[in-house]
Parts: structure tokens; sequence; C-alpha cells
């Protein structure tokens, strides 16, 4: 004998007993494991779907300008080690796409293909050349538009495109008319939804709508022809990192990539830009260039004055110039003699031409009138006086067309006549000596002006210089080798980032970003949390009901002389070895469970986030962690049941019907402080939310734990109760009522047994309720302006930008929209928003967001307020009645306020209110977004909303609105709806209820709740098997005073009915604290539900607890009964 | 040496003021109440008295199984009070043999796996406690079932067993709890026996606490607790 052998015989000989720990342990396990699992699967298929969607493309660089398509070919210089391998340019643009029978897909991801491109996709199985002269649509654009294209058969398509003008549309000379173009295309073949089919550069499970276009048939109607706008690079094998790349590429950008022109005049260099203005970054550069070579330089700003009146004569549509005036040659002087003739502020110098005209001489005042853009892209008219200094003669600089950039349409008009002008021109105005001087001089300016004057009035956020002329080193006389010079040296100094030229390891950042936006498996552990708690304290339960019933085999062990703490360690290694045995056949559960989530997750998201997508997936160290942590857990219960062996006095391990005494008896003043400490703690806090001294929700809560604490301990101390001061009050009485006290009373026969069955359910019971009360429910589909829609009955967005106010009749009429939805959009309340697109923020996409959609409030939607807040930072009165104000407000330098959806903020961005996230501007500068409030159940999810002004500074470039929030005025939301996706299809406008899409985003965070509660009903019916075996161990112990009672003529129902109170009171004590702590704890949020729907499976999971508890009762009774008098009565260990 | 004879040396074993008292709800309880008493190995003592009047718990403090409030008792001149949990298990496991009014046996270990049970405090089963062990079965009667479990015995056979568990470590005090109280009249008789003979043949010391005469009959002396106090019976 040794204590192999009797470990060995101890496991063997009470098998079934170990079974049941074994099967607790396994259930850990499973559960455990299973859940990490989950993470596993969520990981692996969000990295399984990146890898199918990015194809061979390591490097993407994404530019706001078009660059030449034959970038990739001076970067696959193969001279250069580690030359990427492939590279492709693409047009990576968004559309809207009719189908032949109308119908219409709005968010359409529309490639301009090269061979190149197909060949990063092999998996598409095409040939790449002959895929790159073919019209062909992915399956799910496919199945969007109803297209059926076989061998036989093409579809015709209709493609709303919008033209990428370079010329920003909110300038002056930016067209926000006539941008959207329909292009017909006919559809060659559809491909299935994998390889490129599946191509894209979001970060999103969702399966793209694609169109793939042959790159010329594409860039035409964009009017972009030979350019490209997406470069995809496939990293070298041998390449040393993709910064390498990421490098290569930046080396590779001209400066006509770059949106840069230089032009070579006979003495100097013209610096313009193909936006017609200079951005600050250009500027900078070509100020640091001039400044290190020691050039001669003149900044220039031209504009279009409306009018140049002195009295009531005037000059119609004329150009002005604002400059520093060199006096040196050959950038100056505008006026030769006196050459020192120069306007400051408030002061011109007129042509000859216009002195003429208007009768004017130096020393008068004259009034220039012109276009101010406004930030909704309006345009106002202004007007500003001068006084003329001078008369600049008609010769020289004085009429040099070449001050005024080239504008496609007005500079090339032959007469004012042919000018199509994106402005309003009245060619009523135009005489005929405003033509002669158009045929004679064309742009030459009329007026110069300080450039102080032309910045004050006409800088945009776009820039405010329109060219920078440069006289070359002095060294260089061909004006050939000085534009290399300075090109080559200007191209230095120009950072492309910084001109917004995103150049990304997106193969790297989008695998990182493939761990999801939540951590699965930890949240699959967190909910399973329960579940796993009840099986460790079932295993705790049913291994100390197992020690205790083998007491007196214990005692014996002592009894001859084997130290406790052997005995311990002999209880604890047989805990080990089943514990082991139960983890390691977990595994094996912990796949169906994950197999069981997954397939339950897939059905239930499947309408929220558009697919059932989730493969499963197992990492081996998930095993392993799953395995170890729920073999410790199970342990940690084992080293729990056990803990009292040693302490025990050993003549008592050999009472009939041991059980172990903890020194919960001996501290019955501690269950009192419990009691009364939680109750009176709850009770307080409670009030405290009430009458407003703390936040109500943390109240509640905390108010409603405290009671769950102070409950559970004055039901501890019912249990530790001393004897009653009347030694006959137990057996006081007859019948019914008797019975029930004594067996209320057999309750605390084992009192830590009771406690740990009744606070298993009590626990899971408050989680189940307080989780099962937090979900939602369908919200209502009224507008409130207090409410998560904030008054706005609709949402709309569109794929490409609106550049007129859809509030404005004539914005309105310029977008085509019909008179029926004009009318309906009269008297509506709109608002709309810039939206600077990033990773989709919201609880409907898995992938960790790395620079959420930022979208900009105007002005008024500020000042309008509304929306419900969880919380702001707040501090006046003011802030605090409307939080939106929040936005205006100043943080300090690189500090932005930003506003977002509190389930946003917390779950996906994991940004509390008052702290800082990063955000990278335009320019490449890092900003930080100080996030100010987060909004309760609102239409924001997903987004960050910042103000405009902070908007236009950080991204200058965005044009144009995309979101946009609608209150109509009465009528039908829906028809309204309707009349606008139809009308303003050419922007692939979807507009949807603000109710339909907060209940979209609440039903997958319910999702989560439903599986939280699914879980924990789980945890629950575990725990009312621990009461289940408990009752069943207690029965088993007392069978012979059972048989005794029935030897004295006690009814087997009078039996019953004691051993049911006996029951019914664990139980009860279980699921009332439980239930009604849970209650009170989510009271305020009890009083939002919307849909009292969502409580049906939480009152179904109780019901279902109380019948497994009272089944566990009605067991135990049988056991009781059918168990014979005699034997019974005589029963012993055996 | 026979091996019954490895019990050479005769133990003393010293009792002065023994009390023991308990704490009730209705106040102290006292059980024993200043025993004193003196033996030596070879010495056969029973002691009687009514239920409840503290006999068991005087066996299991002369055994280690439970502590007094006040008194020594000192074992070949060692204090039992001055002994450590862990020499106190020590001292179960080299010097007592326990026999209670029921069995114990480990229902999941054979009649010898049972019989061996205290070697596993003291060192382990060696060939030669085996063989002690297989001796002390022969000589309980059960040899020819050594492989049974407790399950297939008799409850003579088990109490049988438990004597020979008792005696596998060679103790020098035999320590009976009624363990004739569950037995028919013609098993406790053969018990009753097998205890004499098995403590005089180890020269143990051997205490039997019991309700039935005819086995305190059986002892050299015989002694009556009475009122927490030890009288000649």
């Amino acid at each position: 004998m040794n204590y192999f052998r009797l470990l060995q015989e101890t496991l063997t000989h009470y098998w079934r007993t170990n079974l049941a720990v074994l099967l607790g342990t396994l259930i850990g396990s499973a559960v455990l494991t299973g859940s990490l699992l989950v993470g596993d699967s969520m990981r692996g298929t969000l990295r399984e779907m990146t890898l199918e969607r990015l194809g061979n493309v390591d490097v993407v660089m994404i530019g706001p300008k078009f660059f030449r398509q034959d970038l990739p070919k001076r970067l696959l210089d193969t001279q250069r080690p580690n030359s990427p391998s492939s590279v492709a340019a693409i047009i990576l643009i968004r559309g809207a796409v009719t189908g032949p029978n109308e119908t219409r897909a709005s968010t359409v991801q529309i490639i301009g293909t090269t061979p190149a491109f197909w060949q990063m996709f092999p998996k598409t199985g095409l040939n790449a050349e002959e895929a790159a002269s073919k019209v062909i649509v992915n399956q799910s654009l496919a199945d969007q538009i109803k297209l059926d294209v076989n061998e036989k058969t093409r579809a015709r398509i209709a493609v709303r495109l919008e033209k990428a003008s370079d010329i920003p549309r909110e300038g002056l000379l930016g067209r926000r008319e006539g941008t959207i173009r329909s292009v017909p295309f006919t559809v060659d073949q559809v491909i299935p939804d994998v390889g490129a089919g599946r191509f894209s550069l979001d970060m999103t499970q969702r399966m793209p709508a694609t169109l793939f276009v042959p790159i010329e048939k594409l860039a035409g109607p964009i009017e972009q022809k030979g350019r490209a706008n997406a470069l995809l690079v496939t990293d070298s094998p041998t390449s040393q990192g993709t910064s390498k790349v990421v490098q290569q590429i930046q080396n590779a950008l001209s400066l006509d990539d770059l949106g840069v022109e230089l032009q070579s005049e006979k003495e100097w260099i013209s610096i313009g830009s193909r936006e017609r203005i200079l951005s600050d970054t250009v500027v900078r550069a070509v100020n640091r260039l001039i400044t290190d070579e020691h050039l001669a330089s003149q900044h220039i700003m031209t504009y279009l004055a409306n009018t140049i009146a002195l009295g009531n004569k005037e000059i119609p549509y004329s150009v002005v110039a604002g400059m520093d005036y060199p006096v040196e040659s050959p950038l100056g002087p505008i006026v030769a003699n006196p050459p020192k003739h120069y306007p400051v502020p408030h002061q011109v110098i007129v042509n000859q031409w216009t002195a003429d005209k208007l009768g004017a001489k130096v020393g008068d005042e004259i009034r220039l009138e012109y276009f101010e853009v406004q930030n909704d892209s309006t345009l106002k008219t202004k007007n500003e006086s001068f006084k003329i200094i001078a008369v600049a003669p008609m010769e020289g600089l004085a009429i040099d067309r070449r001050y005024t950039p080239e504008y496609p349409g007005i500079t090339d008009a032959d007469t004012f006549g042919d000018w199509d002008a994106p402005f309003p021109v009245d060619l009523d105005r135009v005489k005929a000596d405003d033509e002669k001087y158009w045929k004679d001089y064309r742009t030459a300016p009329k007026v110069f002006l300080s450039l102080v004057d032309a910045q004050r009035l006409w800088s945009t956020r776009f820039g405010n210089l329109t060219s920078i002329r440069l006289v070359g080193p002095k060294q260089l006389t061909a004006p050939e080798e000085q534009k290399d010079v300075i090109s080559r040296q200007l191209r230095k100094l120009l950072d492309p980032e910084e001109l917004g030229f995103a150049i990304l390891p997106i193969r790297e950042t989008s695998l990182s970003a493939s761990s999801g936006s939540t951590d699965f498996g930890m949240l699959f552990v967190s909910m399973s949390f329960f579940l796993i708690v009840s099986a460790a304290l079932l295993v705790g339960l049913l291994f100390r009901l197992n020690t205790e019933r083998r007491s007196a085999s214990i005692g014996v062990l002592m009894a001859v002389g084997v130290r406790p703490s052997t005995v311990r360690w002999l209880l604890l290694a047989e805990g080990f070895v089943l514990a082991s045995i139960g983890s390691l056949l977990g595994l094996g559960g912990a796949v169906l469970y994950a197999r069981s989530l997954l397939k339950l997750l897939s059905t239930w998201w499947k309408d929220a986030v558009g697919t059932s997508f989730i493969d499963f997936h197992a990492a081996p160290a998930s095993f392993v962690v799953g395995s170890l942590s729920s073999l410790i857990i199970a342990l940690i219960a084992v080293y729990w049941a056990t803990s009292r062996i040693s302490k025990t006095p050993i003549p008592e391990l050999f009472n009939e019907g041991f059980t172990f005494v903890g020194r919960s008896r001996r501290r019955r003043w501690l269950h009192w402080f419990l009691a009364v400490a939680g109750l009176l703690g709850g009770i307080g806090l409670i009030f405290a939310g009430l009458f407003g001294l703390t936040s109500e929700m943390g109240a509640f809560f905390g108010g409603g734990t405290l009671l769950l604490i102070g409950d559970l301990a004055l039901l501890s101390a019912f249990l530790h109760r001393p004897a009653l001061s009347d030694p006959a009050a137990l057996v006081r009485g007859a019948g019914f009522i008797a019975i029930t006290r004594l067996g209320i009373r057999n309750a605390s026969r084992y009192p830590t047994r009771s406690l740990v069955t009744a606070t298993l359910l009590a626990l899971a019971v408050f989680l189940v309720v307080a989780v099962g009360s937090m979900r939602h429910g369908k919200p209502p589909h009224i507008p409130d302006k207090t409410s998560g829609n904030g008054g706005f009955a609709l949402l709309a967005t569109a794929s490409t930008p609106l550049t007129r106010d859809l509030s404005d009749p004539e914005g309105r009429f310029a977008m085509n929209v019909s008179d029926e939805a004009s009318e309906l959009l009269k008297n509506a309340e709109i608002y709309s928003f810039r939206v600077k697109s990033g990773d989709d923020a919201s609880c409907l996409n898995i992938y960790q967001p790395r620079h959420p959609t930022i979208l900009a409030a105007t002005k008024p939607f500020i000042e309008r307020g509304g929306f419900a807040f969880a919380s702001t930072l707040a501090e006046s009165k003011e802030e605090a009645e409307n939080p939106w104000k929040l936005l205006d407000k100043d943080f300090g330098p690189g500090v932005i306020p930003a506003i977002g959806d509190a389930a946003t903020l917390q779950w996906i961005l994991k940004v509390p209110v008052g702290s800082d996230l990063e955000m990278r501007t335009e320019k490449g500068e890092i900003v930080r977004l100080r996030i100010v409030g987060g909004l309760n159940e609102s239409v924001f999810q997903g987004q960050l909303v910042i103000s405009e002004s902070a908007f236009l500074k950080a991204f200058p470039s965005i044009t144009g609105k995309r979101f946009f929030l609608i209150a109509p005025s009465g009528g039908s939301s829906d028809k309204l709806a309707s009349l606008m996706e139809k009308d303003l299809s050419d922007y692939g406008v979807d507009v949807d209820s603000t109710g339909r899409v907060i209940e979209n985003y609440l039903s997958v965070q319910d999702t989560y709740m439903a599986a939280f509660q699914t879980l924990g009903g789980l945890g629950l019916m575990l725990g009312t098997l621990g009461l289940a075996a408990v009752l069943l161990r207690n029965i088993l112990e007392r069978r012979g005073e059972l048989a005794l009672f029935r030897a004295i003529g006690f009814r087997d129902s009078a039996i019953a009915w004691m051993v049911l109170s006996e029951t019914g009171t664990l139980l009860w004590a279980g699921l009332l604290t439980g239930t009604v702590c849970a209650l009170i704890a989510v009271l305020p949020q009890l009083i939002r539900i919307h849909d009292w729907g969502v409580m049906i499976p939480l009152g179904v999971t109780l019901l279902v607890v109380i019948f497994l508890g009272f089944m566990s009762g009605f067991i135990a009774v049988i056991a009781a009964l059918r168990s014979p008098v005699l034997a019974a009565l005589r029963s012993e260990r055996a | 040496m026979n091996i019954a004879e490895s019990v050479i040396r005769s133990t003393l074993m010293r009792i002065r003021g023994l009390k023991k008292s308990y704490r009730t709800t209705g106040g102290e309880l006292t059980v024993l109440d200043g025993i004193d008493l003196d033996l030596e190995g070879g010495d056969e003592l029973a002691i009687t008295g009514p239920s409840g009047s503290g006999k068991s718990t005087l066996l299991h403090i002369i055994g280690g199984l439970d502590t007094p409030t006040a008194g020594t008792i000192d074992i070949d001149g060692r204090s039992l009070a001055e002994l450590s949990s862990r020499d106190l298990a020590d001292y179960r496991s080299h010097s007592v043999g326990f026999v209670f009014q029921d069995h114990h046996l480990l229902p999941q270990c054979t009649v010898l796996e049972n019989t061996l049970i205290p070697t596993l405090a003291a060192g382990g089963a060696t060939r030669e406690r085996i063989d002690r062990a297989r001796w002390l079965v022969e000589r309980i009667g059960l040899g020819h079932r050594l492989t049974h479990r407790p399950a297939e015995l008799s409850g003579g056979e088990r109490q049988r067993v438990a004597i020979a568990r008792a005696l596998v470590n060679g103790p020098k005090l035999l320590l009976c709890d009624e363990p004739t109280g569950n037995l028919d009249r013609a098993n406790a008789e053969r018990i009753g026996d097998l205890l004499i003979q098995l403590a005089q043949d180890s020269r143990a010391i051997l205490i039997v606490v019991t309700h039935s005469l005819e086995l305190a009959a059986k002892l050299k002396i015989r002694m009556e607790l009475i009122d927490g106090r030890l009288a000649p019976a």
C-alpha cells in the first residue's frame, strides 16, 4: 500500500461522485477554452478576410490628387535594390450604379483597372490582360442591382461618377454643378466575391459592391486622362520591411504627381498648382528654397473682380492681382517710371486701359466688387475701395497675362460670351471694349493691389497664392536647366504626406486591425464568466460534499498518524487528477461550445453586420491557456473544499453526517455587520441618486449591489443563527405551518452548503436580470429632440458630396431635386455635415478602427443642440444645457473637441469622455481629439463629430456634404426618403429613418447582451444543479432521520412538504435576493426600456430555474420517500 | 525474534489531573474532571460508564486525537502537550492503534490494504510490514480473504480487520472505543478475545471503552467513569 495506490483506489471507488466533479471541470474547461476559441475564430476570420481582400497588396498610396499613370514604371526601377515586385496604378472612386431594371446600388467601389492590378489577385482566376480590358462586376454588386450576365448576354448599366476636378469645388472657380456624369457601361462578366471580387481598402467585414472598368474608360469620364489616384504595391520578397517601400514611393513621386506645376519662362520660373491655388505646404517649401538659394521671387494672388467702378462708370469681370512688387528686372517693375511705385494696403495701380475707361486718375478711389465664397459654398457679393497711386502704361509686366493661372472654360475662351464659368455671369454688362480688352490682353490684370490686401480679401482654406515667380540661380542660364534644378530642389523640400498623400503599409495595419475592435476571446470569457464561476463553485461544492461524505475515512487516515497536511495533499492530488482529466476532456467540449456560439452569433449578426462570416479557427495556445486556466480554477475550488481538513478535530470526522464548519459560525457579528452595512449603504446610495447627489445610474447599480451583499449577509446570519431561546419553538404547533418551519430550519442545518447554493443562485440571477434589463429592444421611431435621434426623422448619406445646400431652393434646383421633394424639403429642418471618411467605428464593424470617420457640425447645428448625452465635460450651465457648444470651446493648441456615441467611445474606440484620441490632419500633423461628450443611443454611432471650423482647418480639401439629418415639417417621411433617393441618385444618396438606424446599432449591442444573458442563464442552471446536489446530499445524509419521521407516523405528503420547504427556502432566497437587487440596480435603465418584449427571455430563464429548482426538490423528496424505513433506520456507512 | 514480540521495552503511561470541558449554549459542560491514571505495557484496562460520561473523549485525548482542557499525559516520560501537530501525527502513527465502534474501513481498499493503511504514515509498506500485516490478517482468521473489500465482509469480519489495522505498526497503546458495540454476542466474544490476545502478544497497553460487562470482565483492570472521574468498577 502506498499513497499512489490509495489515490488510484479512491478515484476508481468513488467514480460516481468523482465523475460529477470531473464533469464540472469539463464544463469549466469547455466554456473557458471555448470562449478563447471564439476569439481565435473572430481573429482568424478577420485575418483571412484581410488577406483575401488585399490579395498581394502590401502597401497602398491614396492620393488626394491624381498622379501620373506612369508612376509604377518609375517605381519599378530594376537598377534599385529591393524594388517592389509589382506596382499597379489604379483609379479608386465611389459612385452609384443603376442596373438594367432600374435597381440601384448607391455606394459602389469603382476601380479603373490595369493588368498589374489583376495580377495582384491570382485567386480571381482571370487572365490579367483580358480582365483589364473588360467591364466586370463582383457578385455583391450584381446581387444589389439584380444583374444577370452570362456568356451570351451582356447587361448595360449606368454609372454615376463625380468628375475629379483639380480645382477646389468650394473655391470661386470650383464647379459645384454638373459635376456628376452618367456613363453607360456594358458589363462583360460577373466574378464571385473572392480575390479581386473582395478587394477593398476599407477595414470592414462587409462585402464591397465593386465595378471594375479598364482604367482608360474611367479616366476620361472623370476628366483625369493618363492619371490614377491609388497605387497598389506588392513588396519584394527580399525587401527589408515596408518602410523601405514607403520611402521608395515617396522618392518616386514627381512634382507633377504632387500637383505642383513649374512653368519655365524665358527669365523666370513660375510655380503654380493644378488646383490653381498654392497650398500652404507648397508655399512653405518654395519660400525655403528662395531663402536657401537666395532667389529673387514674386508672390502672386489673382482674383476675379465682378466690377471695377469709379462713380457710375464700371468695368465688368476683370482680373485683379495682388503681389509683391520687386523693382529689379525681370520680375519688376510694373510701372517703370518711377520704378518704386508699388501699392501698400488700400492702394492700387490701374493699367492705362482701366484708367481710360473709368476716367480715373491718380488719387481717385475706385471700388472693387467681388464674390466671397461662404462655408456653405454660396457666393456673397462684397466690395472694397482703393486709392489709385499710379497708372501703368499698357506695356511690359503691366500687360502680363501669365500672372493669371489657366482656368479651363474661362482663360481659353475666345470671348466673354464663351465663358463657361462656375459663377453667375451677366453678359449684358459686357461691352465691346471689354471684349476687345479680352481679345488683346486676355487675363492681364487691370488692377494691381498689395499682396496683403489680396490675401486679406480672397484667401481661402485652400491657400492664398495663385503662383510664385522665381529667378533661377544666376550661373544657370538655360531656362530648362533652371527648371530642372529648381524642380529637383523643390521636390526634395516637399513631403508628400504633408500634401495629403497617405502611404500605408496596408497589409500590416489591416492585419493588426484584424485583431478586432474587441478582444472577442476575452469578451466571451467575460460573458461566460458566470458559467465558469458556476462550474468552479459546483466543482468545489461537489468535491466538498465528497470529502464530507468520506470524512470517516479521512479521520481514519489521520487517526493512524497520517498528517493532516498529507491527507490534504492526497485530496488535492485527487482533485488534480480529476481536474486534469476534466480540463483535457473539456477541450473537446470547447470546440463544440465555440462552434455553437459562432453559430448563434452568425445567426444573430447576419442582418446587422451584413454577413454570416465567422469561421471556426483554433490556436494551440488557446487550448493550453484554456485548459491550464480551468485546471487552476478547479484546483482553487478543490483547495477551498479541503481548506478545513487540517482545522477540523479528528473525532468530529467520525460523526454521522459530518460537515465542515467554517469560521462563519464563529463570526456571526461579521454577518450582521455586513447585513446592516450593505442594506443601509444600498438604501443610502439609492437616495443619493434620487436626490441628484451622485450619478443616478451609478447610484442605483452600486445601491443594488450593496443591497445584494446585505441580503446575502442577512441570509448567512439567519443560517448561522444560534438555537432559539425557546428550545421547543421549532416543534411548536402542528400541521402545515409547523412542517414548513421545520423545513426552513433544515436549510440552516448545513449553513455553508446552503449559503453557497443560495449565493450562487443570487449572483447568477443578479447578473442575468441586470444584463437582461439592459437590453434595449426596438427604440421608438418618434423624433424627439432629447432622444438619440435628436428630433430628426431621417438620416441621409451620399456617396458623392453635395456641394449645394439642400435647404436652399436654388441649391435643390441645381441638384435637380423634383418639385415634389423640394416642396417637402421646403419647411424641413436640414443639417448637413462634411465627412472625412474613415473606418466605421460602430459596433457593426468587427475590425479595430484606426481612424474613425469624422463629421463636421455646422454652427447652426451646434446652436440648435438636442440629443441625449450620457456624459459630458460641461462646466457652465450653458454647456450643460447644450453640450454641443463644447465643440467650440478652446482646449489649447493642437486639441480639437469631439463628441461621439457613448457606446462607440466605450466599446470600440475605448476612449472615455475627457480623454484624447490622436488624429492625423490632411497636412500630416497629429492633433488630439478631446472627447467632450458621449451621446446616448444616438445616430452618430461609428463617427466622431467636431466643429466645422476645426474640420476645415484639419481637412481643407474636403468639400461638400455627405451626411444629413432631416426633420420634415410634416407629411410622410417615407415619401420624402424615397423621393430624395430617386432625385439625388446621381450623388448616391441613401435615406433611412433614424429609428431604423439606431435600431440596427442597438440590435448588435442587444446581441452581446443576449449572449451574456444566455450564458448567464446557463450558469444559473448550473447553479441550480448545485442546488440539486446539495439537496440530494442533505436528504441522503438524513435518510435515517426522514425514516424516523415516517416511522413515527408522518405522512409522505408532510415529509415531501418539509423537503420542499427547505428547497424553496434556498431557491427563493437566491432568486428573490438576486432579482430584487438587480431590478433596483438597473431601475434607471429599466424606465428607459423601449420594448418590454426583451424581458420575455429573462422571464423564461427565471421560470426554467424555478422549475429546475423545484424538480431538484421533488427528486430529493422521491429519494427520501423511496428509502425503506427500516433499512434507512439501520443504515450505516459501507 | 518473533514479529509479535517486536515491542520489547515496557511502556509507561502517566495521566495527571486530566480535564476536558466544552462550551455549550447551556454553559460549560465538564466531561472529564481530574483523571489520574498510571499504566504500563501489558496492562489491560476496561473503562465503563454511562453514555455521555466522557469515555470516548478520554480515549481520543490519550490517542492524540483531541486535546485536554487541563492536565497532562506522559507516554514514556514525554508529555503529549509538548508535541507539535506533526509530532502528534507521528505519535499516532508509531505509538497508537485505534479500534472504533464503527470499523471505518476504507471501502475502496482490500482487507490487506486496509490493514496496511497505518504504514502510510510510518514510512510506507516495507516487506517486513506487509509480512506483519499478512500475519495479523491470518491471526484474525481472514487469511483467505486478503483481497476482499469491506463491502464483501460481515460486520464481525470488518471489525477484525480494524483490529489488525490498529496493530500493524506495533503500537504501544491499543485504544478501543466500543469495539464490540455493533456486533452480535458470538462475534463480540471472539473480538474481545482477539484484542486481548494480540495486545498481550505485543505487550501493548490495552484500553477498552465499552458498555459490555462481558468484555470488561475479560480485562485485568476495570474502571468506571462517573461524573468525570475514574473509579474502580
